[in-house]
C-alpha cells in the first residue's frame, strides 16, 4: 500500500503543478475582471469536488444502513433504498437537461452504489467518513476563495443569495456530521448515528436550496452585487437613479435634464461595442451640443407650453451621441478591434434593446390594437362616457383610486383617452 | 396496532410524569419568558417594526427552550436503565420514537399557547393576516422542531458532550424549517403576503423527515 500512496501523491503532484501553471499562466486575462476571475480556476473545481464527496457519503451511509442488521426489518431497508433511488434519480434528472447524459450518469451512480453495496461495513464507513472530511476541506476552500473574488468584482464580501447560502449551510450540516463523529462516546455505534445522520443531512439539502431560492426572490437584492444586469436593464436602472436624484432641468439651453438620459444611454451602448472611455466622453458632449441645438431652437415656448424637454430634446440629442459611436466602431474596424466575430454580440444587444423600445421592429399598430387603441370600435355614445367620467370623479373624490382606475382602464379598453388636468376637471377624447 | 399502542402508552407515561412534575414545562416556560423580556429590552420596537421581527423572536424563543424539554425527554430514560429494558422488549423502536414525538409535540404547543399571548402584549401585536394561519403555521413548525429534535436528542445521548451536542445536530438541519416558520409568521403579522409556499414547505418537511426519522430510529436506538 505504501508506495502506491506515494506514486499516487507524486501524481497529484504533478497535476497540481500543471494545473497552476495552467491557471496562471495559459489562461488569458478576462477583459472585465482582470485576473481576480483565475480564482475560477481553484474555486469551482473546489465545490464540484466538495459536492461529489458529500454525494458519495451519502452513498456510502445507505450502503451501510442497508448492510446494517440493526437496521430493522429487511423491508424497512428496502423501503429506505427505493426512497434514496427515487430522490437520487429526480435530484439527477432536474440538473442535467440531455436525456442521454441523464441515463449514463444514472448508470454510473447504480454502479457505484452497486460496488459500494458489496463492500464490508467497515469499508463503507471508512469511504463515508474520509468523503465528508475531504468534502468539508473542500467546501472551506470553497467558501473562502468565493468572497475573495466577490469583494474586487461584486463590490461586497458576502451576499445571501440562494448558492451561497446553501453551499454555507451544507457546510455547517457536515461539520455537525465530523463533531457528531468525534463527541461520540463509543467507536462501535460511531458509524451508525453518523449514517443516520448523513441521511438526514442530504434529505435536507434540497429542502434548504428551494426554501432560501424562495427566500432571496421575495425579498430585494442587493444593489451591489448579483454580477451584471443585461445593457438595456442597466440603461433603465441608471435613468430611474438619475431622475431620481438630479436636480431637475438645469441643462439651460435644452431646459432639460441632460445627463440622465445621455449617461444611462451611453453606457448600456458603450459596453457590447467595446467603446473606449475617451470616445464615451466625446459622444457625451456630442450629445449635449445636440440637446443645446434643439432646445434654442425651439424654447422657451416649447417648454411653457407644456413639453418635457428631456424626453423631447433629450431624446433627439441621446440619439446624436449614440450615432456618434458609429464613427468609433468605424474606427475599430478599421484597427480590427471590431470584427465578425463580435456581431453576434451586438446584434443580440440590439434585439434586447429593441423588445424594450421597439424601434427596429415596426409594431405600434399591433400594439394599438392589443391596448385598444384602434379606431372606433368603443361603440359608447357621448353621454354614456360623461356618465362613465362622472363616476370615476365621484370615485376619486372619496379617495377610491382602485376603482377610479378601474373604470379609466375600462375606457381604455373601449378606445377613451381620459386627460385629468391641474384644476381636478378632466378631458377625454377618443383615439 | 401494537406500533400504536406502544407509542400511546409512552405518551401517556410522559404526559402523567411531566403533570406530576412539571419540570420541563417550568423550565422552558420560565426560559422562554426570560428570552422575550431580554430581547425586548434589546429591540424596544414600535408596533409596526414589531410585526416584522417578532416572529423571528418568538420562534428563537420556542427553539431554545424545546432544546431544554427536549435534552430532558430522553435523561429521564437513562436512569434506571430504562432506555436497555426497551431494547431487549419486543416493541418496535419507532413506537418509542412516535410516542416520545407527540408527547413533546405536546409540551412545547402548550408552551406556546402560554406565551403567545404575553408576546402579543409585550410587543403590543394585532395581525394584519388571518389568524387562522398562523394556528396552522404553528402546529406545522412546531412538529418540525420536535421530531427532528427528538431524534437527535436520542443521538446526543450517546455522545460525551449530551446537552451541547443537541443544538450543534439540531439547528443546521432546521435551518429551512426556521426560514419557513418566521416568515409565515411575519407574512401573517404584516398581511403583506401569501404565507402558502411557506406552510407547504412546513407540510413537506414535517413529512419527509418524520418518514427519515421513522426509518432510522431503530438504527439509533440498537447502536451500540
Amino acid at each position: 500500500m505504501k508506495p502506491l500512496f506515494i506514486l499516487y501523491a507524486l501524481f497529484t503532484l504533478v497535476l497540481l503543478s500543471f494545473g497552476l501553471h495552467q491557471a496562471l499562466d495559459v489562461a488569458p486575462t478576462e477583459q472585465t475582471m482582470g485576473d481576480i476571475q483565475r480564482i475560477f480556476y481553484y474555486h469551482v473545481p473546489s465545490a464540484w469536488v466538495a459536492f461529489l464527496c458529500f454525494f458519495a457519503n451519502f452513498l456510502a451511509s445507505v450502503a451501510f444502513l442497508a448492510n446494517l442488521k440493526e437496521s430493522g426489518p429487511k423491508s424497512a431497508r428496502m423501503i429506505l433504498l427505493a426512497l434514496c433511488g427515487a430522490a437520487t434519480a429526480i435530484l439527477l434528472a432536474r440538473h442535467i437537461p440531455n436525456a442521454a447524459a441523464n441515463v449514463v450518469t444514472v448508470w454510473i451512480v447504480y454502479l457505484a452504489f452497486h460496488f459500494l453495496t458489496k463492500l464490508d461495513t467497515n469499508q463503507q464507513d471508512a469511504i463515508a467518513v474520509s468523503t465528508a472530511e475531504v468534502g468539508v476541506v473542500f467546501c472551506s476552500i470553497v467558501l473562502v476563495t468565493g468572497p475573495l473574488w466577490a469583494k474586487p468584482v461584486w463590490g461586497i464580501w458576502w451576499t445571501w443569495d440562494a448558492r451561497l447560502t446553501s453551499t454555507f449551510i451544507m457546510w455547517l450540516i457536515y461539520v455537525s456530521y465530523l463533531l457528531l463523529r468525534r463527541f461520540s462516546t463509543a467507536d462501535e455505534q460511531t458509524p451508525k448515528l453518523a449514517a443516520a445522520l448523513a441521511i438526514f443531512g442530504f434529505v435536507d439539502v434540497p429542502i434548504v436550496y428551494m426554501s432560501i431560492r424562495w427566500w432571496r426572490t421575495q425579498h430585494p437584492s442587493p444593489v451591489i452585487g448579483g454580477g451584471r444586469a443585461p445593457a438595456a436593464i442597466a440603461a433603465m436602472v441608471n435613468g430611474t437613479a438619475a431622475h431620481a436624484l438630479d436636480y431637475d432641468d438645469n441643462f439651460h439651453p435644452a431646459i432639460s435634464h441632460a445627463s440622465a438620459v445621455l449617461v444611462p444611454a451611453l453606457l448600456a451602448a458603450a459596453w457590447p461595442m467595446k467603446i473606449s472611455g475617451r470616445a464615451l466622453v466625446d459622444a457625451y458632449v456630442v450629445g449635449l451640443e445636440a440637446q443645446a441645438a434643439v432646445g434654442i431652437g425651439v424654447n422657451p415656448s416649447h417648454y411653457t407650453a407644456g413639453w418635457h424637454s428631456t424626453s423631447t430634446c433629450g431624446a433627439i440629442g441621446t440619439a446624436a451621441a449614440a450615432f456618434d459611436f458609429v464613427r468609433e466602431a468605424n474606427i475599430a474596424m478599421d484597427s480590427g478591434g471590431f470584427g465578425q466575430e463580435d456581431v453576434a454580440a451586438a446584434q443580440a444587444f440590439l434585439a434586447a434593446f429593441d423588445q424594450i423600445f421597439a424601434v427596429v421592429q415596426d409594431n405600434d399598430a399591433e400594439k394599438l390594437q392589443e391596448l385598444g387603441f384602434a379606431g372606433e370600435t368603443s361603440g359608447l355614445s357621448d353621454a354614456e362616457i360623461e356618465a362613465k367620467v362622472a363616476e370615476r370623479q365621484a370615485a376619486r373624490q372619496r379617495r377610491e383610486f382602485a376603482k377610479s382606475d378601474e373604470i379609466r382602464k375600462e375606457l381604455a379598453e373601449r378606445g377613451i383617452i381620459l386627460e385629468d388636468s391641474k384644476d381636478g376637471s378632466v378631458r377625454w377624447k377618443r383615439k | 396496532m401494537s406500533t400504536m399502542r406502544t407509542a400511546a402508552s409512552t405518551l401517556k407515561k410522559d404526559l402523567r410524569l411531566e403533570w406530576r412534575s412539571k419540570d420541563a414545562f417550568n423550565a422552558m416556560l420560565f426560559f422562554a419568558l426570560l428570552v422575550a423580556v431580554i430581547f425586548s429590552f434589546s429591540f424596544d420596537p414600535n408596533a409596526e417594526e414589531a410585526r416584522r421581527i417578532v416572529g423571528g423572536l418568538a420562534w428563537i424563543a420556542f427553539l431554545f427552550a424545546s432544546t431544554v424539554a427536549l435534552n430532558q425527554s430522553w435523561a429521564r430514560e437513562l436512569h434506571g436503565q430504562v432506555l436497555d429494558a426497551f431494547r431487549v422488549s419486543p416493541a418496535a423502536g419507532n413506537s418509542l420514537f412516535l410516542g416520545k414525538s407527540i408527547g413533546n409535540f405536546i409540551f412545547v404547543l402548550a408552551i406556546e399557547a402560554v406565551l403567545a399571548p404575553i408576546f402579543v402584549v409585550f410587543y403590543d401585536l394585532r395581525t394584519i393576516g388571518p389568524t387562522w394561519q398562523l394556528g396552522l403555521v404553528f402546529v406545522l413548525g412546531t412538529w418540525a422542531l420536535v421530531v427532528n429534535g427528538t431524534f437527535f436528542a436520542a443521538l446526543s445521548t450517546r455522545t460525551r458532550n449530551r446537552e451541547l451536542m443537541l443544538p450543534l445536530l439540531l439547528f443546521p438541519i432546521s435551518i429551512p424549517a426556521l426560514l419557513a416558520m418566521v416568515n409565515a409568521t411575519t407574512i401573517v403579522l404584516t398581511g403583506e403576503d401569501s404565507p402558502r409556499f411557506w406552510i407547504s414547505l412546513l407540510a413537506v418537511y414535517d413529512i419527509v423527515f418524520t418518514m427519515v426519522g421513522l426509518l432510522l430510529f431503530d438504527t439509533v436506538l440498537n447502536a451500540e
